[in-house]
């Protein structure tokens, strides 16, 4: 028989012998520890060490729970800021809309102020869409059905003029805003009673007061508004307001800056003047 | 294919016994002692299966399952013979399982759980008229169906071609 054999047989029989040996071992330990209760004392005393142990680790088993704790309470306190974060995001989100629709109460509010303490004809109208082009300042809005709003009636916000109807055709009428650089509005300053023309320099929130003497009394701040010269227009309703003049050296006229009354950007809704005419649309300010 | 035993070094498998031997003594936080996995058990069942050479030697075994019995307080030397025929079962029967698809592997570890801890509760019956607790049983085998996770885990640090 090969010797290979004979080892590969010997080692499976140590393998066994081992294996009955531990096996028995095992049986009896059971045997002793469950009939004849032989290891209680044993048992007995393993248990007080545990209880020891356990004693002994106990402020370091505190001190861990506590590391434990600090992880935790960090991770949930993450976890909440986490969720903080994202209720803020949603409430600032409602709170810009919240203060978007106040504005708008407001403006509305003014138009119908305006409209209530005012005897003429006047019509609401909404924007619907508005160029953005430097070269061409215009809205498109839209009228209720029927109004009579047509080329030339000016518009209006609460606080001052806004631009002229270029052309209406069924519900919506192209309005030129009076920043436009083919915008002109036939204005009086307010304090002086000087008359004038201004004109769009393209820009929505700049106008120019253009051929002015140089002695011609006109301070920054001075209120312009229209002249109704013409019998086309009401007077008094505001235009702007003087933000700077500069005199120009080889020019006898002075380069005066308006900054528009009306908010030429963000309203929405503004008023059509169709009417009669008068000067009691607009009560200046002190 | 089979694992690369050759790679698994002593000192692994010495600290993932030492780390089985701890959970089995002190118990998982949260599950209760009768269905919790016996950690040491699966750790030297896994070993003994694919550790080749390097799997934990007889005696060892033997002390270590002393070490849980007097650690838990059941019957002495219970643990003991559970890890022996563990031991004896995987190395009989080692070549062969390596051999089979991961389904068979599955049935025969769940088997092999069952069939024991059948044969525990058995033992300590001829001895102690305790009622047989088969949601332990039921656990056990429950247990031995970690392995695909040891497998997909040896797969990927000790084997060159992969599992079969």
């Amino acid at each position: 028989m090969p010797i290979a054999t004979n080892a590969v047989k010997r080692g499976k029989m140590q393998f066994y012998a081992k294996l009955f040996v531990y096996l028995g071992l095992a049986c009896c330990l059971i045997f002793f520890d469950l009939k004849k209760q032989s290891f209680s004392s044993i048992k007995q005393e393993v248990s007080h060490f545990e209880y020891f142990v356990v004693d002994a680790l106990l402020p370091s088993k505190d001190w861990v729970e506590q590391f434990a704790l600090y992880f935790y309470s960090k991770g949930k306190l993450a976890q909440e800021n986490e969720t903080l974060r994202g209720d803020q995001l949603l409430k600032d989100g409602r709170l810009q809309t919240l203060a978007s629709v106040e504005r708008r109460v407001e403006e509305l509010q003014a138009l119908l102020g305006l409209y209530q303490r005012s005897a003429f004809s006047m019509h609401a109208v909404t924007v619907i869409t508005a160029s953005d082009s430097p070269y061409e300042q215009t809205l498109k809005v839209r009228f209720e059905d029927g109004a009579p709003v047509k080329a030339g009636d000016y518009i209006i916000g609460a606080r001052g003029l806004v631009g002229q109807v270029l052309h209406a055709e069924g519900v919506v009428a192209a309005v030129r805003l009076i920043s436009d650089q083919r915008a002109s509005v036939h204005v009086q300053i307010l304090r002086t009673g000087f008359r004038g023309v201004v004109f769009g320099r393209g820009g929505r929130g700049s106008l120019e007061l253009k051929f002015v003497p140089e002695e011609t009394d006109i301070e920054v701040g001075d209120v312009l508004v229209t002249s109704g010269l013409g019998g086309r227009h009401p007077y008094g309703i505001p235009v702007g307001a003087v933000v700077s003049i500069e005199g120009a050296d080889a020019s006898i006229f002075s380069t005066i800056l308006l900054k528009p009354l009306a908010n030429l950007n963000a309203n929405e809704d503004f008023l059509a003047l169709t009417g009669a005419l008068g000067n009691d649309l607009f009560v200046p300010d002190n | 294919m089979a694992v690369l035993p050759q790679k698994v070094s002593n000192k692994k498998i010495a600290w993932s016994i030492a780390v089985g031997l701890l959970f089995s003594t002190v118990g998982l936080s949260g599950i209760s002692r009768s269905i919790a996995p016996d950690v040491l058990a699966l750790v030297i069942f896994y070993w003994a299966l694919i550790g080749g050479d390097v799997r934990p030697k007889m005696s060892i075994v033997f002390l270590l399952g002393l070490i849980v019995d007097f650690a838990v307080g059941g019957a002495i030397g219970i643990h003991s013979l559970k890890y022996v025929l563990l031991l004896a079962v995987a190395v009989r029967l080692g070549n062969r399982f390596q051999m089979c698809i991961r389904l068979k592997k599955i049935a025969f570890i769940v088997l092999t759980f069952v069939v024991l801890e059948v044969i525990l509760r058995g033992v300590v019956l001829m001895f102690v008229k305790t009622p047989m607790d088969i949601k332990s049983v039921f656990a056990a085998a429950m247990w031995g169906l970690t392995w695909p996770i040891v497998e997909a885990v040896l797969a990927k640090n000790y084997s060159r071609i992969g599992f079969k």
